[in-house]
């Protein structure tokens, strides 16, 4: 397989994965839980590009998956893209000035982002929206405790999605010191 | 050509970058319906909330289905687990008959409305906690379209604002994105219903003068105006009246007739743009909404 078709599986796999995450956050979690608050797991899917993809490959992808979430919420595309641009901007520096691999700091730079993301989103939604977003700390919190958990199953699946398209090659660690 | 060794490459793929979501964000909203650009990804989030909705049916039929073997199984070994059993299944039945109340009253309810409705069931919540969304089990493909109103038994639920093959997506009123016209039904007085996203009292009446009559219990119902939802269908109840000496408007809070955390079942409403409620189904539909395990 050459690489760009193994690119190509690779980015349409994790398109699938990142429309069934939100299909399991939006629908099965409520079937099963109800009102209890689902973790973000589209959130660690966006890390997991920020962290293992060239940077230019990770903005564009993350921009593309925009889309896919959007079609999970009433949120805009505004506010959708200008959290997942801060994102992108903290997690990639975060990565630049400390990175070691494992499972281990995938899940703490999942809590990292989910706790950002709360923070931004509350702080996008007061400068941009007109009807700014209601705080609702307590489930704001139990999504920042949840999300690591599950980024720890989320992290041997696309390890080995990466494994199974053979990209590990191509998308080569992309540690501190071989940050674009 | 470069003069100043500047690397255009770079500088063209960061200003690209931050070009996308300040575009975005000053971009027109359309409020009902999509961008052709998120329609493939809307088609899969269909099909998904669909199968994954399908999927745990099965999967609580057959857990319900195993555990009650497991129960009978238990009976046979001990009168007190068979006691206990039947007490369970007491429950059961208990739950079933206010299921069968529920169901038969939504029944009537839409044999007795003249208007057109589709009942369909909540399958699933907004991707994020501050947006009240439901997503419901019917989509394009039963006749369902942007802009149609969802009403529940005792009063206003949403609109479609986003209808997909198999499910659509539904602006819930208490939304903070949402804008329904109301009238107070006492005085027809007219106002702008907004959401305030908030889980408590959790809309507010704009645009009212101060010299309007307006008195906490009032009830607002549809103006009919936005050919959204049919004229005079219930919509909150005023809970409390803020007359400010310095604002030229009343500041109204409202809290809706419909709970939509409990919500479950709906009904939509296909042909009702311009059709008024009869004050006698209206009656009725306050009556049902105050029967015991008549929460939608």
């Amino acid at each position: 397989m050459t690489s760009q078709w193994a690119r190509i599986i690779n980015f349409i796999a994790l398109f699938l994965l990142l429309i069934l995450s939100g299909g399991l956050q939006t629908t099965l979690w409520y079937q099963f839980f109800g009102s209890v608050p689902a973790p973000l797991l589209w959130l660690i899917l966006v890390v997991y590009v920020i962290l293992y993809r060239p940077a230019r490959a990770a903005l564009v992808t993350i921009y593309l998956m925009g889309f896919a979430i959007l079609s999970f919420s009433a949120l805009s595309l505004g506010m959708i893209f200008s959290n997942l641009l801060i994102l992108y901007i903290l997690v990639s520096n975060l990565k630049s000035r400390f990175y070691w691999g494992g499972v281990g700091y995938f899940t703490l730079m999942c809590l990292i982002a989910s706790f950002a993301f709360h923070i931004f989103y509350l702080l996008s939604s007061y400068v941009i929206e007109s009807q700014p977003a209601e705080l609702l700390i307590l489930h704001r919190l139990a999504q920042i405790v949840v999300t690591p958990i599950f980024s720890i199953l989320y992290f041997s699946i696309l390890k080995k999605l990466d494994h199974w398209t053979i990209t590990e090659e191509i998308f080569a660690d992309t540690g501190a010191s071989t940050y674009e | 050509m470069n003069f100043f060794n500047i690397d255009l490459k770079k500088w063209f793929f960061i200003l690209l970058a931050l070009l996308l979501p300040l575009m975005t964000i000053n971009m027109e909203q359309k409020p009902l319906g999509a961008n052709w650009m998120s329609r493939p990804f809307q088609f899969m989030t269909s099909l998904v909330q669909d199968g994954l909705f399908e999927f745990s049916s099965g999967v609580k039929e057959t857990t319900a289905q195993y555990l009650n073997l497991l129960h009978i199984k238990k009976e046979n070994e001990n009168f007190k687990q068979h006691n206990r059993e039947l007490m369970a299944r007491l429950q059961n039945y208990q739950d079933l008959e206010l299921e069968n109340i529920r169901l038969r009253s939504m029944l009537e309810f839409k044999q007795k409305s003249k208007m057109t409705l589709i009942a369909a069931q909540v399958i699933g919540r907004d991707l994020v906690p501050d947006h009240h969304t439901i997503s419901i089990n019917k989509g394009t493909q039963d006749g369902l379209k942007a802009g149609q109103a969802v009403i529940a038994m005792n009063g206003v639920v949403g609109y479609i604002f986003r209808p997909e093959l198999l499910t659509s997506h539904i602006m819930l009123i208490t939304d903070r994105y949402a804008v329904t016209d109301g009238i107070i039904q006492r005085t027809r007085t007219s106002g702008l219903v907004e959401g305030k996203g908030t889980q408590s009292l959790s809309l507010v009446m704009k645009y009212l003068e101060k010299t309007d009559d307006v008195q906490p219990g009032d009830l607002i119902v549809t103006g009919g105006i936005d050919n959204i939802f049919p004229k005079g269908f219930p919509l909150a109840v005023i809970e409390s009246v803020e007359r400010k000496t310095m604002n030229i408007s009343l500041r109204v809070e409202l809290r809706p007739l419909m709970d939509p955390s409990t919500i479950e079942n709906v009904f939509v409403i296909r042909n009702a743009a311009s059709e008024e409620i009869a004050p006698q189904a209206k009656v009725e539909t306050e009556k049902k909404a105050e029967t015991p395990g008549m929460t939608q």
